[in-house]
């Protein structure tokens, strides 16, 4: 009895297995092509799947053969990405990656990346160049090398936006908010008026995104008014830069917050974790800072409100305005937050580099995104329409090179997101200097700050969480700065970082001039 | 002199004898040398081969240069370790979260064992059981998503009751410091007791129905027989999962504690390796990681040696 | 034969049985949140909630993971990953534990020894890597299961269960000639099934579970496990990005039906490990030991 399930099991196992032989995949016909050359790369964007109809399409397209390294999910993607780097036989010929900064240092010391500023030169149509401006390189750029270029570019300075919902605004009779004192009268209303309408007092003012940390751009609609971002470091008025928890003016924020806490507008998973695709489409939270991709009608988020409130509406306002009058949206860093390098495992670099160059084209862009016309996608009234279902997409393996891919716009968007994102570009990089992200790497030039990262930020949020939510006394602020300047070196920390900000504004201006002579393309 | 010689040679007799007895004695045992062959090869292959990997808790760790060119710093990875400010705070954490688990979670899965040992219908004994190692199943990840979708104050499932009778003030569990551990315990025992249990269900297998019958016709009642006959048959497997579970006393938990934590419960839940995780995403400490691994490491081993001499001290039976 | 039930027996039962009720409508709860998720309209599931019933009703999400090769690939690899791991690491560990379970057998300390050390220090990720790869297991389904299929722990149980098993049983098979490897497979493995069975199960969930072997030593990515391919679809969320610290465009947002696929993908993967244990609970039926020893 025993010994015929074994046997029947391991016969099911031999027909499964079988099936799966009999329908092997497609090999890439390497016959005719002995010219081609061979790129391994990594993918982590896009459906990930190997050997796929957009993978062939891509070597004939641009005479090569392709060879799709797909990493793993976020939590294992730097594992995978280490072992293979570590590996001289499997490291892939073009890299993907993002973060990794310490891991990158050493990639540099061993020899393992390629400089790439003569190969992209030397490329015949230069696309790559023609892309890439001075701020988007600079970032990059060390002691004549450039050994890696940011990718997924596109965003023009800022990808939030503090939202409102229309809706609750228009039943209550109430102004879209300008002001910190009119945003709190809003969340006021919002929280004990019963904008749903359900006569239940179930609502909140204001909410926002915690993915297991408190993340302080969710309450950037009071921080920003008072000029900083507690997470960030910035240029204060005397001319040094400071951390933004550190300086008074956020005092002067925590205690808006703590008020509004104490009133019941703050929704309370802000402090504890959730989804905000989740806590938006609930109909729980009026106003709330977050993608501004969430205005768009197609967007998951916006449409999963609507299921759930049909004449439901996110309007996305300009920045809250402060008791100075200062506003500011979250900037984007500048550069990337993902990057391409070309590693010492190719064999011709040169080679690779004039490959990858062209794939940055509207063509591919277009058989990247959309496939084939025809058979994948038509073109009505000049807009692009997929033919094509969502799985079908994946399994053509389109997207492949998302997150890889740039070049120039595929499809124009429409109007009122364009506008929207040009507005909150124009609020976010007006705070550039009292928000900033250092473009030299704070990893090589701020040592001290580095050493006590980790515990200061632990102590920044709890301290700060403490005092919003009650549990402590806005006292504990001085404690904490008193800490972060006696504890953490915090004089030392502002040296190194008023000194890193002037070095960038010096150092950008050669390296403008070296980019204008030997990078720019006309 | 003739008794050096004599000495001498009673000495090589001896030698001769006991180098005989061992050769014998491999001989008298060969199969059971044959039978540890193959686990002792794996063990040998894929354990020990790779074992000069853990060097790297004394070197400053480079991949990129390998494990042994990377340069030695002998105990500065733990100096480093052990002079973390948040180092005291976060070894009491781990302690106390682990003993708390052991405490509780332990013995949970025995109750449960015993419980169902007692359900007469053999149809519903299977299907409870299969039904209560189901949890085990859900990953954390998508565990904690049911975990906020219903611990959390402003529309979860159990605040909604609680609202009922507080007149409207919902509790936050997850971001209480004083029940934060306890939700860990309790999530802890929900995920894992129907696991657990199996192996006791296994070694309840083996008692003998016969003594039952016996002890019942001796006038024993329900709760001296699994006193004096269920659980005393479990004692060795208990045991065993005791002291081999004394190791894990540095692993708190990570993934579900990671996946649970925030900062307004971080002084109560910070664990070691919560820590190091949040340290490796700024600076990459991966020397840092691989002492902590080792010092987690040595303080198992030399607990559950000293235990397990105890156990077998005390006349009960240890795990080897 | 009849033996009369106190009152207090009787309360106790009845007290027990509702119990396991309680405990079962309480246990199921996960798996039934993940199946009424997974049945749920993408949009109307969104929003959250306990899922006690499904919030719509449609079948998309399973015709997606259906028609998704990897899926399909995973299975055969969980498979052969599975049964091959449960059956050599089942095997070799039950032979192991016999000689470390003889008082006598000169060595036994020092294999005990040098077995329990393996437990609490390994070399880590990079040597076993470079193992494998001289090995050439790289990109192979022995490197999935071979080096995790023994497990210290399974031994050192597997080895405390033998010293349950009466020593008389052995001596009379010595006295009738039997040699070691006799006494082992003929009188030994089959008293052990209870506990043989069991290990087997904890290895194949083990096997089954698995998914970082699949995600470090596996390139072509139809060669990864089921439980890869979960993990990769369950970690590309935006949370988890931002966890890593990476503020981007939220680009997947435009794909509503995410986290109805991640459930539905869940379903599909873990249904069928679940189905094992029912046949391994055949072999705890009471007095196994006692029963064979006697026949």
């Amino acid at each position: 009895m025993n010994r015929k399930k074994i046997l029947s099991l391991f016969l099911i196992v031999t027909l499964i297995s079988s099936f799966f032989a009999g329908c092997k995949k497609e090999e890439a016909s390497s016959t005719n092509s002995t010219e081609k050359i061979k790129i391994s790369m990594t993918l982590m964007g896009g459906p990930k799947k190997p050997d796929t109809w957009f993978q062939k399409e891509l070597g004939n397209k641009l005479n090569a053969e392709f060879d799709f390294i797909m990493l793993p999910g976020w939590e294992e993607k730097n594992v995978k990405t280490n072992l293979l780097m570590q590996d001289k036989d499997k490291m892939p010929d073009v890299l993907w990656f993002n973060g990794m900064g310490k891991e990158y240092t050493q990639w540099v010391e061993a020899g393992l990346l390629v400089d790439l500023i003569p190969l992209l030169k030397n490329t015949a149509d230069k696309n790559i160049l023609k892309k890439m401006t001075a701020e988007m390189l600079f970032p990059y750029y060390k002691d004549g090398k450039l050994y890696r270029i940011p990718t997924d570019i596109g965003g023009n300075g800022c990808c939030m936006s503090t939202f409102v919902r229309k809706d609750w605004l228009d039943k209550l009779g109430l102004e879209v908010p300008k002001t910190v004192d009119d945003f709190i009268k809003v969340a006021r209303a919002f929280t004990k008026n019963d904008p749903d309408g359900n006569g239940k007092n179930d609502t909140y003012g204001f909410g926002g995104q915690n993915s297991g940390s408190v993340d302080w751009r969710a309450f950037s609609p009071i921080f920003y008014a008072y000029g900083y971002a507690p997470d960030f470091f910035g240029k204060y008025k005397d001319g040094t830069v400071k951390l933004g928890a550190t300086v008074p003016e956020t005092k002067q924020a925590l205690i808006v917050l703590r008020d509004m806490y104490k009133e019941g507008l703050i929704e309370p998973t802000i402090f504890t974790g959730n989804d905000i695709g989740q806590l938006v489409s609930k109909n729980k939270i009026g106003m709330f800072y977050s993608w501004q991709s969430f205005y768009n009608p197609e967007d998951g988020t916006n449409k999963a409100l609507k299921a759930n409130v049909p004449n439901a509406e996110l309007l996305p306002i300009d920045p809250i305005k402060g008791p100075e009058g200062f506003s500011a949206d979250y900037p984007e860093p500048p550069g990337s937050w993902c990057y391409i390098s070309v590693t010492s495992h190719a064999k011709d670099p040169q080679a690779v580099v004039n490959v990858l160059d062209k794939m940055m084209t509207k063509e591919i862009g277009m058989l990247n995104e959309y496939g084939e016309e025809g058979k994948h996608y038509k073109i009505e009234n000049g807009k692009v329409v997929r033919t094509i279902s969502e799985e079908e997409k994946n399994n053509l393996g389109l997207g492949s090179l998302g997150w890889i891919w740039f070049g120039p716009k595929l499809v124009e968007d429409p109007p009122q997101i364009a506008k929207l994102a040009e507005d909150r570009a124009k609020s976010a990089n007006a705070a550039r200097d009292r928000i900033h992200h250092f473009s030299l790497s704070v990893r090589d030039n701020m040592p001290t700050y580095m050493k006590h990262a980790t515990e200061i930020d632990d102590m920044m949020n709890e301290v700060f969480v403490g005092i919003i939510t009650g549990q402590k006394d806005i006292s504990e602020y001085d404690k904490f700065v008193n800490a972060f300047y006696n504890k953490f070196e915090g004089h030392q920390i502002e040296k190194e970082a008023t000194d890193l900000y002037n070095r960038e504004q010096v150092e950008f201006e050669k390296f403008k001039e070296f980019y204008d002579k030997e990078l720019k393309v006309q | 002199m003739s008794e050096v010689n004599v000495l001498m040679n009673k000495k090589i007799v001896k030698k001769k004898n006991t180098s005989k007895k061992i050769w014998a004695n491999i001989c008298k045992y060969k199969y059971l040398y044959l039978l540890i062959l193959p686990g002792f090869i794996h063990l040998l292959v894929f354990r020990y081969a790779t074992m000069y990997g853990s060097i790297i808790a004394f070197k400053d760790y480079n991949m990129f240069k390998g494990i042994f060119e990377s340069p030695w710093v002998g105990f500065k990875n733990f100096q480093d370790l052990f002079n973390t400010p948040k180092f005291p705070l976060v070894m009491k954490n781990t302690l106390i979260i682990s003993l708390l688990k052991m405490i509780f979670g332990f013995p949970a899965p025995i109750i449960l064992a015993l419980l169902l040992n007692e359900l007469k219908n053999l149809k519903f004994k299977k299907v409870t059981q299969t039904v209560v190692y189901l949890p085990h199943f859900i990953s954390w990840v998508v565990f904690a998503g049911i975990i906020r979708a219903f611990l959390n104050p402003v529309d979860g499932f159990i605040n909604e009751i609680i609202k009922v009778f507080t007149g409207g003030v919902p509790y936050d569990f997850l971001g209480s410091k004083s029940t934060f551990r306890s939700l860990l315990v309790v999530t802890d025992i929900y995920k894992g007791i129907g696991w657990g249990t199996i192996i006791y269900m296994a070694a309840l297998a083996g008692v003998d129905p016969e003594l039952y019958e016996a002890a019942t016709i001796d006038g024993a009642n329900l709760f001296q027989r699994m006193f004096y006959i269920t659980l005393p048959s479990i004692k060795p497997v208990i045991m065993t999962l005791f002291i081999l579970g004394l190791g894990g006393i540095l692993n708190a938990g990570f993934e579900q504690i990671f996946l649970l934590y925030n900062d307004m419960v971080l002084p109560v839940a910070d664990i070691i390796d919560t820590y190091i995780y949040r340290k490796g995403i700024k600076e990459a400490a991966y020397s840092l990681g691989a002492a902590a691994g080792m010092f987690k490491s040595v303080i198992a081993l030399i607990l559950v040696i000293i235990t397990n001499k105890i156990a077998n001290k005390i006349g009960e039976e240890g795990v080897w | 034969m009849a033996i009369k039930e106190s009152k207090g027996e009787r309360i106790f039962h009845v007290i027990n049985v509702i119990l396991m009720v309680i405990l079962m409508i309480l246990m199921i709860y996960p798996f039934w949140y993940v199946i009424m998720y997974s049945f749920s309209k993408p949009e109307l599931a969104m929003s959250g909630g306990a899922f006690l019933k499904p919030k719509g009703f449609t079948l998309d999400a399973y015709k997606m993971v259906f028609r998704n090769r990897s899926i399909l690939y995973g299975l055969k690899t969980s498979l052969i990953v599975t049964i091959g791991g449960a059956g050599i690491g089942t095997l070799v560990s039950a032979m192991t534990a016999y000689p470390l379970s003889k008082k006598d057998m000169p060595g036994r300390k020092i294999f005990t020894y040098l077995f329990l050390f393996t437990m609490f220090f390994g070399g880590g990720l990079v040597p076993e890597y470079l193992l494998l790869k001289k090995l050439h297991m790289l990109d192979t389904y022995w490197a999935l299961f071979l080096p995790g299929c023994i497990s210290v722990w399974n031994i050192l149980v597997i080895k405390n269960f033998y010293k349950g098993i009466p020593d008389s049983l052995e001596e009379s098979a010595k006295i009738d000639g039997a040699s070691d490897l006799t006494v082992f497979f003929k009188i030994i493995l089959p008293l052990s099934k209870p506990i043989l069975a069991t290990i087997a199960l904890f290895l194949a969930v083990g096997f089954w579970n698995d998914f970082f072997g699949s995600i470090v030593y596996i390139f072509d990515k139809d060669k990864w496990s089921l439980q890869a391919v979960l993990r990769e679809i369950i970690t590309n969320t935006q949370e988890a990005m931002t966890r890593q610290g990476i503020t981007i465009r939220n680009e997947n947002s435009s794909n509503v039906s995410q986290k109805t696929l991640t459930m539905a993908t869940i379903m599909v993967t873990t249904v069928p490990i679940l189905i094992v244990y029912p046949f391994v609970q055949k072999y705890f039926v009471k007095g196994t030991m006692i029963g064979s020893v006697k026949g």
